[in-house]
């Protein structure tokens, strides 16, 4: 966000009038208890995956066959795997694959629909036929078919996954974006810029995407769920990260092997599934909420 | 009304199209090398192998391959799997009337609980009511559906033996599945009833039929309703699409001889030819479903009806551009 309050900066008129709306919206998010958890519980996940290396107690990788299947204790605070690894420590891990792929596939989503949004709702005419039209064809695929087709395509891996994810969610962003470009398109300033001899490409970077962008930026939260959803769901078909790299779908996927002896082995299921709905629920909610504190009805 | 109906048919055509394209170039970039899988043990002989991408017409450039891909659609033929001695479109004919049948039974389950469920918390606003619909749908829409899937068939069939574990036998193996399928429509359904009667609520022509004295019952059914309901058509348009792409998870949980399980094994066995073709099959279904609901949408929402009656001369909105 502080990126956008920067950016804001090339476009005189509408600077003061957004930041003192950052300001506000920031404002309603801290006074809303639930944001303020959503918000503590994700930063906190986010320091603990960046310092995985000095918080897990063990190496996720070591194996140790004779500690397979432990319940938790004092030593493994969430029980051990069927590798006899530690399951506290695979899941920081894990986390820093599922959130990497999950920023990464928004990031190119975001970017690309961007690019293409913005476009559109600059140029109309052709250019915004053409490319809506393209945009309409991808969304008839459903968005996880499509992940799957590329992911078989392109094969396992970080990049790749983060790539099947981001396809289906380029058209969505896309049109947000045209549908706002097309409301400040005949707006003075930009029309001012183009007196002064700017041209689109940079009317489009410095004043239309600036401009456009603090709604997709929000909205970026829920997107980041719904991706880690998609990158469980590619795991459990054995597609996306693939073992034994750890990402959260692989470690619930691999718990879910072992339901019919849950009586005994419940922890391989539970934590890694709290984990991942916990977080999608702080991402989703966090999403809700600041779409709620941008919302100028919402305002009192 | 009817020149509308004829351009959204059209408009069908290019969509479809550009999906196959796609599909296709996604698949034909793709590292794996089809006539290696088909051959199988004996790839090894480099011989075979170019005669094999030879007779698959493999060795061609890519305008060529896409050219007989999509004159073989038009005859209705969709390749020949990699794997299995049948054709893509056989395997695909056994398989769908069981996905069909699921997804169908989840949006109609979708339908009939989650409306009156976000209908419910709407009218209690800020009760028990509401707060615990309202937790509810968020609660699922964190869930990743495998999970509640799994969760399911734990509780219901293996515990409480219910229901069949897994299979297709009688109607009550279906329950679980719809269940699981349908739970992701039933919470967005519910959402978006809840705020779209939570804003026609408010309007004046509702406090007006009020004042009039009309039953409340009938103020629900006639006025608030029937307002309300028009987003919520697009949802269970779309809803369609989000049934297929989970059905392959459902289906591999509950062991449902259906196109998930086939998309499924297909990856397994690197039959990508039908993994690509389920994929068409799911666009195309969708694409017409979201035709219907377009049209549906038309039909019930007088302000559209009236841009096309009045002289096409206005551009036509977006296609779903009505959605939030």
């Amino acid at each position: 966000m502080d990126n956008t309050a920067k950016n804001n900066k090339g476009a005189v008129p509408a600077k003061l009038k957004k930041r003192s709306n950052m300001g506000e919206i920031w404002h309603r998010l801290c006074t809303n208890p639930v944001a303020v958890v959503c918000m503590a519980y994700l930063t906190l996940l986010i320091l603990a995956i960046v310092f995985a290396d000095f918080i897990a107690p063990y190496d996720y990788k070591a194996a140790n066959l004779k500690a397979r299947f432990q319940t938790p204790s004092l030593a493994h605070i969430m029980g051990t795997d069927d590798f006899g690894r530690d399951l506290f420590s695979r899941l920081l891990f894990g986390g820093r694959t599922s959130l990497l792929v999950a920023v990464i596939a928004v990031a190119i989503g975001i970017g690309a629909g961007m690019v293409v949004g913005a476009a559109c709702g600059y140029f109309g005419m052709l250019v915004d036929n053409l490319l809506m039209r393209l945009m309409d064809i991808i969304m008839a695929i459903p968005g996880m078919l499509l992940a799957i087709c590329v992911s078989v395509s392109l094969g396992p891996g970080v990049v790749n996954t983060a790539l099947a994810i981001a396809l289906g969610t380029i058209p969505m962003i896309a049109r947000q974006l045209r549908s706002s470009t097309l409301l400040i398109r005949n707006q003075e300033y930009i029309e001012a810029s183009r007196q002064f001899g700017a041209g689109s490409a940079r009317i489009i970077l410095t004043h239309v995407i600036p401009n456009t962008l603090a709604p997709i930026i929000v909205q970026a939260s829920l997107y980041i769920g719904g991706s880690i959803m998609a990158i469980a769901g590619l795991s459990f078909l054995g597609l996306g990260v693939k073992p034994p790299t750890p990402e959260w779908g692989n470690i619930l996927n691999n718990g879910l092997d072992y339901i019919y002896e849950a009586s005994t082995r419940w922890h391989v299921i539970l934590f890694p599934a709290l984990i991942i709905v916990v977080t999608m629920l702080a991402f989703n909610l966090l999403g809700d909420n600041l779409r709620d504190a941008m919302d100028p009805r919402m305002r009192k | 009304m009817i020149r509308y109906i004829c351009r959204r048919v059209l408009l069908i055509i290019p969509v479809l199209l550009g999906a196959v394209i796609i599909v296709f170039t996604i698949n034909y970039f793709s590292t794996a090398n089809p006539a290696m899988i088909k051959l199988g043990l004996s790839a090894s002989d480099p011989a075979k192998l170019a005669a094999m991408e030879a007779q698959m017409g493999l060795d061609q450039p890519y305008f060529v391959q896409l050219g007989r891909y999509l004159l073989g659609l038009l005859r209705g033929d969709l390749g020949q799997s990699y794997v299995y001695d049948k054709t893509v479109a056989e395997l695909i004919a056994s398989r769908i009337p069981n996905t069909l049948r699921m997804s169908i039974g989840a949006i109609l389950l979708s339908i009939i609980a989650g409306i009156p469920l976000g209908l419910l918390a709407a009218l209690r606003q800020n009760t028990a009511v509401d707060y615990a619909t309202t937790t509810f749908a968020v609660l699922m829409n964190a869930m990743p559906g495998f999970l509640v899937a799994v969760l399911l068939m734990i509780i219901f069939a293996v515990h409480l033996k219910w229901f069949p574990v897994s299979g297709v036998d009688s109607w009550k193996s279906f329950v679980l599945p719809v269940i699981a399928s349908g739970i992701g429509p039933i919470t967005q359904n519910a959402r978006m009833t809840r705020s779209s009667v939570l804003e026609v609520i408010r309007q004046d022509y509702v406090r007006t039929a009020r004042s009039k004295g009309i039953e409340e019952n009938k103020v629900i059914a006639r006025h608030i309703l029937k307002n309300a309901l028009i987003p919520i058509i697009t949802l269970i348009g779309s809803s369609l699409g989000t049934c297929l792409a989970g059905a392959i998870l459902v289906e591999m949980i509950f062991n449902i001889p259906g196109m998930g399980m086939l998309i499924n094994s297909s990856i397994m066995s690197q039959d990508y030819i039908t993994v690509q073709s389920c994929v068409l099959v799911c666009a195309a279904v969708v694409t017409i479903m979201n035709l219907l609901t377009d049209l549906a949408y038309a039909a019930v929402d007088p302000q559209i009806r009236a841009q096309y009656a009045a002289g096409a001369k206005k551009r036509k909105p977006h296609p779903g551009a009505a959605v939030p």
